[in-house]
């Protein structure tokens, strides 16, 4: 190694670290630079198609089991009787959430589009249980009991009107699915919609509000 | 003449002796090195107590800042640190005291022989500018000939750490260019 | 200067009359100790939340930012955290070893802080072998740090301490060397006399830095050498996290890990602080003479100068460390042997030869003696 490339080499590092500490330097005073979000205050937005915690519409929800059958993880558990209507009655819905991995099949399976992805990422439980989202909160036994009610009613009720119409028309057959009644009972039956669309989010996100 | 000072004597005395004995007896060499450690601290006192300031700060700089240094780097690169049956043998009992005892004889002699003149009043001033100009002057000899053998000892030292056969590569230092 | 104090003291106050006078100049060592100690940790504090909030600025984040107002507090969480956490020894360590080791690191690191000539009177102990005592003390840091890596029984801390060694034993050299313009301007080894020699009607053209070429690149070629005995990036080779997980203070946790950190945030400041002492003038600033001002203004004022010059110093170490990536070991070594050794002693042989033929004047001082 001659002087001049020993002379080179230092004129080398000190040019290469000037060259570096101007570009921090930038870094370090200008104010615009700082990309940093402060979390709990500010928040970004989630974009539209953004995978947030599913949520089901129970009330548009049909009971097929698309969603349980697609899953990749299992992370869905449905139970459901059949109603004094013939129609499926939801007893119990749950996405366990610690599961899920947000691929989205399920929201493409479902056929009456009940299940969404929402906006809500914020969840944090120390407990895994809580990591469930039960979107029916009533007990799924007592559902199934009301149901089971409802149906033995309805063919009671069904069973009262054949007698009845065999007793005045004996080729009439049961044309009703049970009494008007009997439907409004299972509307009511599920109480409104399970788990609110941010997820835990929700309560989460209180604090920050206070603090603004 | 009873004072602080002389309390600060016996207590650096103390920890001089007591970690040499220490260096002298210990098993395992790496507490010996310790001890040696507080032993050149004990020695860079006595010499602060005498107002020898420069000859305080070179003790610890030379001897814990380089000798020490140079020997526990000697130890942790050997690799039977652990087995303290090796690291510090007895052997030669009887030479090792016979010399002992004579060079104690001299020294001892030496200190309480009346060759020593006890100065009265002891006026605290810098050594550093006297120690140089002797060091320049009186003394350039020994000091030029001492730093001869220092640097035939570096040339030495690279010189062996290099291999000595041409077919073996030489470590390549240099950057990949 | 402090048996002065202790005589001043027993005058004023004749109650002390019958107080051996040794006892009244201990006491006052003492407390000139703590005071300087209590100010080297408050320091070492404030500096590792600075060190969070430059690193935080240079990578586009904002650093501590939630105790206190603007994270100001950090530092005393940190250290409340540090001494509450439990002090863990591993089973297979030496543990007398491993206990003395960070004591050894610490001493030798903030010892330093007794000659660091504060403020005009504001000097813990002027030794007239000032900048020679630092050199020495902090030899002690070497042998601490080597008995740590080696008492940890880990091999990862082994390597990093016999690397610490390596590194801090070669540097020492260079920044003895580029030491060295300062004190033959000077003609002494004491720290406060380094100071006065650059005071004088020039203003910034008074300090070393400006005495001639050969100093000016000396001041360079002492920080990067120091920076590299302090261990800090771009010369972290021993604590390498990303090879050596963290070097020699691994297997360390709790107050003892904390005694190693604030070492290395007090040699920091010693080496800026001989920095700003023996190249930047000390306390002098230009057109005002703080020896002349009252003695409490003077030394406040002299105080402020010499912290502000010395913190500069010691954020302009955050800035490298943030910017630069880590050399390699064998790339250190280049750097010392084959860069910096040469350039210092080079260096030496020209500023002596400098003030042997212009009977010690600098440039600004000649340049002055040509317009009378």
């Amino acid at each position: 190694m001659g002087l001049k490339d020993y002379l080179y080499d230092i004129w080398e590092a000190v040019a290469t670290t000037a060259k570096g500490m101007r570009i921090t330097a930038r870094y370090g005073v200008d104010p615009r630079e700082t990309i940093t979000l402060q979390y709990p205050e500010e928040r970004w937005e989630p974009s539209e198609r953004f995978r947030g915690f599913l949520y089901n519409d129970i009330k548009t929800c049909t009971s097929c089991t698309m969603c349980v059958r697609v899953c990749p993880v299992d992370c869905i558990s449905l139970e459901s009787v059949r109603g004094a209507d013939k129609k499926m009655v939801l007893a119990s819905y749950d996405i366990d959430i610690g599961r899920c991995m947000y691929c989205g099949l399920c929201v493409e399976v479902c056929p009456p589009k009940s299940l969404k992805h929402t906006s809500g990422y914020e969840k944090a439980s120390v407990d895994r249980g809580e990591l469930i989202l039960h979107f029916i909160h009533e007990d799924a036994g007592e559902i199934k009991a009301r149901v089971a009610k409802q149906v033995a009613e309805a063919a009671a009720k069904a069973e009262a009107e054949k007698a009845k119409a065999e007793s005045e028309k004996p080729e009439a057959e049961m044309a009703k699915d049970g009494d008007p009644d009997s439907r409004a009972a299972q509307k009511d039956a599920p109480p409104p919609a399970g788990g609110n669309p941010e997820g835990g989010g929700a309560a989460e996100k209180k604090p920050g509000e206070e603090k603004e | 003449m009873t004072g602080p000072a002389d309390v600060i004597f016996y207590v650096l005395a103390a920890l001089t002796v007591g970690s040499a004995i220490f260096v002298a007896t210990l098993p395992n060499i790496i507490y010996a090195a310790v001890a040696l450690l507080f032993t050149f601290c004990g020695v860079a006192g006595l010499y602060v107590l005498v107002s020898a300031d420069f000859l305080a700060a070179t003790q610890v700089l030379v001897y814990v800042g380089g000798i020490l240094v140079l020997i526990m780097f000697a130890v942790f690169l050997s690799n039977r640190i652990s087995s303290v049956k090796l690291s510090n043998p007895v052997h030669f009992r009887l030479p090792a005291a016979a010399i002992c005892l004579t060079l104690f004889g001299v020294l001892a002699y030496t200190a309480i022989s009346p060759a020593f003149v006890l100065k009265q009043e002891i006026t605290y001033q810098p050594t550093t500018a006297r120690i140089g100009e002797l060091l320049m002057t009186r003394y350039l000899l020994p000091f030029e000939v001492a730093s001869v053998l220092l640097l035939a000892a570096l040339i030495g030292a690279a010189l062996l750490s290099r291999p000595d056969r041409p077919d073996i590569p030489r470590p390549d230092m240099e950057e990949p260019k | 200067m402090m048996e002065s104090l202790a005589i001043s003291l027993v005058n004023a106050v004749p109650v002390l009359s019958g107080v051996p006078l040794w006892t009244i100049t201990l006491l006052i060592m003492v407390m000139v100790a703590a005071v300087v100690l209590t100010f080297a940790l408050t320091y070492s504090g404030l500096a590792t939340y600075v060190e969070r909030k430059v690193a935080g600025d240079i990578q586009a984040r904002v650093g501590p930012n939630r105790v206190g107002p603007v994270g100001i507090l950090q530092f005393l969480a940190d250290g409340i955290k540090l001494l509450l956490k439990e002090d863990i020894i591993p089973a297979k360590a030496d543990r007398f070893l491993f206990v003395l080791a960070p004591y050894l690191v610490f001493v030798g690191s903030f010892a330093a802080f007794v000659v660091v000539p504060f403020g005009v009177g504001l000097i813990a102990s002027d030794l007239n072998i000032g900048i020679y005592y630092v050199m020495a003390i902090t030899s002690l840091v070497v042998v601490g740090v080597m008995l740590a890596g080696w008492s940890s029984n880990n091999k990862w801390a082994l390597l990093g301490g016999m690397r610490a060694a390596a590194q801090i034993v070669s540097y020492e050299i260079p920044v003895g060397m580029a030491l060295l313009p300062a004190v033959l301007i000077a003609g002494s080894l004491s720290l406060q006399d380094i100071v006065r020699s650059q005071g004088g009607l020039f203003g910034i053209f008074g300090w070393n830095l400006f005495h001639n070429p050969f100093t000016f690149l000396s001041f360079f070629l002492y920080y990067v050498a120091a920076l590299a005995e302090t261990n800090r990036t771009p010369f972290d080779i021993p604590e390498a996290e990303s090879e050596l997980v963290s070097g020699y203070h691994v297997e360390y946790s709790g107050i003892r890990f904390a005694f190693f950190f604030l070492a290395e945030y007090g040699d920091m400041f010693v080496v800026s602080a001989l920095a700003t002492a023996c190249f930047l003038g000390g306390w002098h600033v230009p057109f005002l003479d703080a020896e002349a001002l009252p003695a409490l203004w003077g030394n406040l004022f002299s105080l402020g100068v010499f912290l502000g010059k010395t913190l500069s110093l010691v954020v302009l170490m955050m800035w490298i460390r943030w910017t630069l990536p880590r050399l390699r070991v064998d790339q250190l070594m280049r750097v010392a042997w084959k860069y910096l050794v040469p350039l210092t002693f080079f260096n030496l042989l020209g500023v002596s030869l400098w003030l042997l033929l212009f009977h010690g004047k600098g440039i600004p001082q000649m340049i002055a003696s040509l317009f009378g």
